[in-house]
């Protein structure tokens, strides 16, 4: 499985990258704004997106709105602060398919990508 | 310390906000003695003081805040289940709220509010502290949540449930602006504006239903959306069979968000409006069997396409029941409903309201003067047409003024549920106070009166509320003596008859004992032996309204207080209604108040006394004679007249009010009275007819002995003070005292 990080912080990318290790996901691909993303996630071809939310330079709802005007089918996965919670029904509205709260164990992440996984197919 | 340095108006919100929340926090804290598992209601109670602590802490009024600080610990505690509730609890809570209702009554009076004892925040810390043991208990009774009818339980994954509130409130939200836009969206509508803004709206709404995997809900707002797509292209029949059935799709799917919330699905049959509704917007016709009638309303829509049994609303037949321990599915309801009738509704300062009524008031008497200027041109001008036009003008000014009326009339109103969701409260308290179980049960909170009149009423429905519990329900040892059920029953019962209100507060208690009230009312002087014996025992029973009765053998604090019935009664006589009572021994007692929706504007008899006029309220007045010489005498000095078998004291008028009227009786006699039976005759020289009057009100120098009760403009400008009949048949019965006791 294919799995794009988009976040601009490079720590919060290499957490990820780890928790992902641990459920043996290695196809990796990072974006670090969400303008980064739309240009490569047509050519890379991602099974699942991991989407910050606040990034400069395209935030990720920016991202999504734009991203869903191409692809519906490709499913993402929110990854927000506590703060963002109650906005994540506004994601899920523009087309995000599950969420996860940072900070998150590799078990939640592992449930969320399962979940999110299992309704795509 | 000074309140200055808090912007006046953010004081002023705060301080009705937090009024309107203790309130409801006094009604749901005793909601919650008898339903100590409802997390709804715990949730909501924490929610309220969450809201006023906060408030309170940005005003920087600290002795508030600190207090609602403890309170929202203890609170959050019991909501998380960590402690139960229990009596101590209880009284602790209760008490901050009015604790915290002092304070706030403190920032009222622009004084800056005092701190709670520290009593009450130690009581409140203590149970922060309660032993946790008790704790696993109720999170296990937790669970054992209640499934109603028609509905099924839904579980969620957690991070589902966390989302859940927003998702609801959102979805809610939704709804509302779709309903706006499909109700203004037309087949001609070919700008594609509401167009675009609903497929947005829908597509978004598609995603979070999808996203709580609801097949059925998911499919119903799949065809809103549908619905959306297709709007620019719908042609009129097409539309005709549609629209109607989105309206009647987001009626239902209110009622599904609403129990989304509480982690239910309704079993809503949907099947054939999705069927219908996605068929009829792809262009299809439909057979003519399944055509909705032109101008079908939501609830024929649902009936018709089977999705309800019948055309009235099922939903309404629970509400008379939803008393103290009201049933929750009707409180729910009304939450849910409530939080939609919210964003329709704006605050008014009430001196503008008054303001308003004043001016209308004003209006009404301006427009009597029209009519009266009509009348003179219609006798003195022989030009037609000028008759005609000021005829018609006239007319039209009418009915404009009465509807006018009628508007500013219904801003004033305000359901009687404002006064009755402080009651459990109170019978709780004396209940406690006296060791009986008592059962409020309230109806008809909807009924709606005049701000004036609801504000007249509080006093005294509190005072016989009080009367009925303290003295009118016994002690559960001596029900069960007498057979009855160890709880008593007291009823509250407000209903509309015409434009009157009807208040009845039942109780089934010992009833009162006609025997002692007569006898305390003799010792008391109020009647004497031989008029107590040709009384009838309702007549005994009413003397409780007589002024300085009070039967109680031992005053108690509680509904003593030193004053009687006869507060309550002067106080609805003021209002110009009428209190009843009617009881039967060991049955029970029932009072009835019956009052005007509105004291502003009556309807009036204006008569002549001498070069004077006065206007006497209609409700007062029973019937007109002319009495002739040989019906008329004098009993003891006082004048009376015979009217069929009765007697009937006589009030001249011109006397009453000085004028000199040559030694004759004037010819004509109205009979009024009050509702206690008792009534006298009024000589007045002319009768003028009957008139709209506009009551305004007295200056304080009038001390009320003078038989009026206001005064009011007439057609011709001039001014007529109103008669006051209570006071006119009270000063009969006095002088017929005096002359007894002389």
């Amino acid at each position: 499985m294919k799995v794009m990080l988009v976040d601009d912080s490079k720590t919060m990318r290499n957490i990820q990258k780890q928790v992902l290790a641990q459920l043996q996901i290695t196809d990796i691909i990072e974006a670090v704004n969400g303008q980064d993303a739309l240009s490569r996630v047509g050519a890379e071809n991602p099974d699942l997106i991991l989407l910050d939310w606040n990034m400069p330079n395209m935030d990720g709802l920016s991202f999504l709105k734009a991203f869903r005007q191409n692809d519906m089918s490709t499913p993402v996965i929110m990854v927000t602060t506590e703060a963002e919670r109650r906005r994540v029904i506004e994601a899920i509205k523009a087309g995000v398919n599950n969420y996860v709260v940072k900070p998150f164990t590799p078990d939640e992440l592992k449930t969320r990508i399962e979940e999110t996984m299992n309704k795509a197919a | 310390m000074s309140l200055d340095h808090i912007n006046a108006e953010i004081l002023l919100d705060f301080i009705t906000e937090s009024g309107e929340l203790i309130d409801q926090l006094d009604q749901d804290l005793v909601r919650l003695e008898s339903e100590a598992q409802n997390l709804d209601l715990l949730n909501q109670i924490f929610r309220g003081i969450h809201t006023i602590k906060g408030s309170a802490s940005f005003l920087s009024l600290d002795n508030l805040t600190k207090l609602a600080h403890v309170a929202e610990d203890a609170l959050n505690l019991l909501r998380k289940g960590q402690i139960v509730v229990t009596s101590q609890t209880m009284d602790a809570l209760l008490e901050s709220a009015d604790v915290l209702r002092s304070q706030i009554d403190e920032l009222r009076d622009g004084n800056m509010c005092s701190p709670a004892s520290d009593a009450l925040i130690e009581k409140l810390k203590k149970i922060t502290t309660q032993q946790p043991d008790q704790a696993e208990q109720t999170e296990t009774q937790n669970t054992e949540e209640q499934v109603e009818e028609g509905e099924t339980p839904l579980e969620f994954s957690a991070s589902k449930k966390d989302l859940l509130p927003f998702m609801v409130e959102d979805f809610k939200e939704s709804l509302q602006q779709i309903q706006e836009l499909v109700q203004q969206s037309a087949s001609s509508d070919h700008t594609g504006n509401i167009a675009s803004q609903l497929v947005d709206l829908t597509e978004g709404l598609v995603r979070s239903v999808d996203f709580y995997n609801i097949d059925q809900i998911t499919n119903e707002v799949r065809s809103l959306e549908n619905f959306a797509h297709k709007l620019t292209d719908l042609d009129d029949h097409c539309f005709g069979q549609s629209q109607p059935r989105c309206l009647a799709m987001i009626s239902q799917l209110f009622k599904r968000a609403e129990a989304l919330g509480r982690e239910r699905m309704l079993s809503i049959p949907t099947k054939n409006l999705i069927d219908r509704l996605n068929r009829s917007c792809n262009g299809e016709e439909l057979p003519s069997e399944q055509c909705i009638p032109t101008s079908a309303n939501i609830d024929q829509v649902l009936f018709f396409d089977g999705v309800v049994n019948q055309t009235v609303g099922t939903a309404k037949d629970s509400d008379t029941s939803s008393g103290a321990r009201g049933n929750t599915g009707a409180a729910k309801a009304e939450k849910s409903t409530g939080s939609n009738v919210a964003e329709q509704t704006i605050r008014v300062d009430v001196s503008r309201l008054e303001a308003l009524l004043n001016l209308v008031g004003e209006l009404v008497l301006q427009k009597n003067r029209v009519h009266s200027l009509t009348r003179r041109v219609k006798s003195e001008s022989a030009d037609q047409g000028l008759c005609e036009e000021a005829t018609q003008i006239a007319s039209d000014l009418d009915r404009v003024t009465t509807d006018l009326q009628i508007s500013v009339m219904k801003t004033r109103m305000q359901s009687m549920s404002k006064l009755f969701s402080r009651y459990p409260r109170v019978i709780r308290d004396l209940a406690k106070a006296t060791s009986k179980s008592i059962n409020l049960q309230m109806e008809g909170g909807d009924t709606e009166v005049d701000k004036t009149v609801l504000e007249g009423l509080a006093d005294p429905l509190v005072h016989i509320l009080r009367n009925s519990a303290d003295h009118g329900v016994e002690t559960p040892q001596d029900r069960l003596a007498k057979g009855k059920q160890a709880d008593g029953n007291i009823l509250i019962r407000a209903c509309h008859e015409g434009d009157h209100v009807l208040i009845e507060i039942k109780d089934d208690g010992k009833g009162l004992d006609a025997k002692r009230i007569g006898a305390k009312a003799m010792e008391k002087g109020l009647v004497t032996q031989e008029e107590l014996e040709a009384m009838s025992e309702q007549a005994i029973q009413r003397l409780v309204f007589a002024p300085g009765f009070s039967t109680a053998e031992q005053v108690s604090d509680l509904s003593g207080r030193g004053v009687g019935m006869d507060v309550v009664n002067s106080n609805i006589a003021k209002l110009g209604g009428f209190v009843d009572v009617f009881s039967e021994v060991d049955k029970g007692t029932t009072v009835s108040i019956k009052i005007p929706l509105t004291v502003a504007i009556m309807h009036a008899m204006i008569v002549g006394v001498a070069d004077e006029t006065y206007a006497v309220p209609l409700p007062n007045l029973l019937e007109i004679v002319r009495p002739e010489e040989t019906e008329l005498s004098t009993i003891q000095g006082q004048p009376v007249m015979r009217l069929r078998d009765r007697v009937l004291p006589l009030v001249d008028l011109n006397q009453r009010f000085g004028k000199a009227n040559n030694g004759k009786l004037a010819p004509f006699a109205l009979v009024v009275g009050t509702a206690d039976e008792n009534s006298v005759g009024l000589l007045v020289n002319e009768l003028i007819g009957q008139q709209e009057v506009v009551i305004k009100p007295l200056d304080d120098l009038f001390d009320g002995s003078n038989a009026v009760s206001g005064a009011t403009v007439r057609e011709d400008g001039g001014v007529s003070l109103i008669l006051d009949v209570a006071a006119l048949v009270k000063s009969v019965e006095i002088n017929n005292d005096s002359r007894r006791a002389a």
